[in-house]
């Protein structure tokens, strides 16, 4: 009883700490979605405990994704048309940048990210006082066979071509500042985004790390398809030898 | 003796020809382009008709025959069309990426 007491003390310390450290910077959670009416309601909810404003990138979603968004309070930024992942998230950090953001959390609309989670990234934001921190997943029994093999080829090949240190290079749950997001701004509109923001970090030399969380995985034939995997290799082949 | 690959392409290229003077006439294509497209058609209708007398020239450039000298220009050529229309889309989709993000930014306030 008295090391319960104790462990939920600590949390609370632990907390304060965490929110004192946030204080008065304002924290934007970008949400990209696709189609993704299934979860967003929830992963809305769960988010908005930890953030200022929630904006939700609509990708020209067919379904009530930007209804849901906006019924459960989130700010709602739609495309006339499909652009993809990294456009998507462009626009909204630029709309956070637009609105004052000091703190940008991306993460997935499909309820692959725990939002719970965001605390903890963003104590190791603060206290390590790094650039960006990923939200780095475990390459376990969650995740498919085809995007497990497919993100550990990633992990070799961008440390071979760039000596990144990130196991996790595909991964879509980030905390950043605003500054830093001016010196990573990205090029790719589609799944290549979270290669080529970890190659600006490693070219602009900016300190990150990561953090684990948990893998989950809803639906299998959603997120990157193996066309995609070869973009990305290919946008990573272009950023090696066309060094800006 | 005429052969039926002959007759084939002489109809293909008058077609083709048909179409884009056509496509020039209705101002859906430049005059470059048209130029550009005549050209090759009429290029194609030269190699169709004067075969017998490509095949004088093909020892010296190492083709045993005339259709394999007509299979490597039609790859040249559309390999080169497929990096143009590359590039255009290329282009193209940037120019869409550009106006889709600037009009949703604009619904900010």
């Amino acid at each position: 009883m008295e090391n319960d007491f104790k462990s939920l003390e600590k949390k609370r310390k632990g907390f304060e700490k965490f929110s004192d450290s946030n204080k008065k910077k304002k924290i934007f959670a970008i949400i990209p979605v696709y189609n993704e009416e299934k979860y967003l309601k929830e992963v809305i909810e769960k988010t908005k405990k930890y953030v200022d404003e929630i904006i939700v990138v609509d990708d020209a979603s067919s379904d009530l994704s930007s209804k849901i968004a906006k019924e459960n309070g989130a700010r709602v930024i739609r495309h006339v048309v499909n652009l993809g992942l990294g456009a998507s998230l462009k626009t909204g950090c630029d709309a956070a940048l637009k609105l004052g953001a000091d703190i940008i959390i991306t993460l997935d609309g499909d309820g692959q990210h725990d939002p719970d989670e965001i605390p903890k990234l963003l104590k190791k934001f603060n206290e390590e006082k790094l650039d960006i921190v990923f939200g780095e997943r475990c390459f376990d029994e969650n995740m498919p066979f085809v995007k497990k093999t497919g993100n550990k080829f990633f992990d070799k090949f961008s440390k071979k071509l760039f000596n990144t240190k990130l196991k996790d290079t595909q991964t879509g749950f980030r905390v950043f500042s605003s500054e830093t997001y001016k010196k990573i701004r990205w090029e790719s509109s589609d799944y290549a985004v979270a290669s080529e923001i970890l190659i600006n970090i490693e070219r602009k030399k900016l300190n990150y790390g990561s953090e684990k969380i948990k893998t989950i995985y809803h639906d299998n034939h959603k997120g990157t398809t193996i066309i995609d995997g070869i973009k990305i290799a290919n946008k990573m082949l272009n950023l090696k030898f066309n060094k800006k | 003796m005429v052969y039926t690959f002959e007759i084939i392409g002489i109809v293909f290229v008058l077609v083709m020809i048909y179409f884009t003077y056509l496509n020039y006439k209705r101002k859906e294509i430049s005059k470059i382009n048209f130029f550009f497209w005549s050209t090759l058609w009429i290029a194609g209708f030269f190699l169709i008709v004067f075969h017998k007398s490509i095949n004088k020239i093909l020892p010296e450039i190492q083709i045993v025959r005339v259709m394999d000298l007509y299979m490597i220009l039609s790859f040249l050529v559309l390999f080169s069309l497929i990096f143009y229309i590359f590039k255009i889309v290329k282009r193209n989709e940037k120019k869409i990426e550009e106006i889709a993000r600037s009009l949703a930014l604009k619904e900010i306030k």
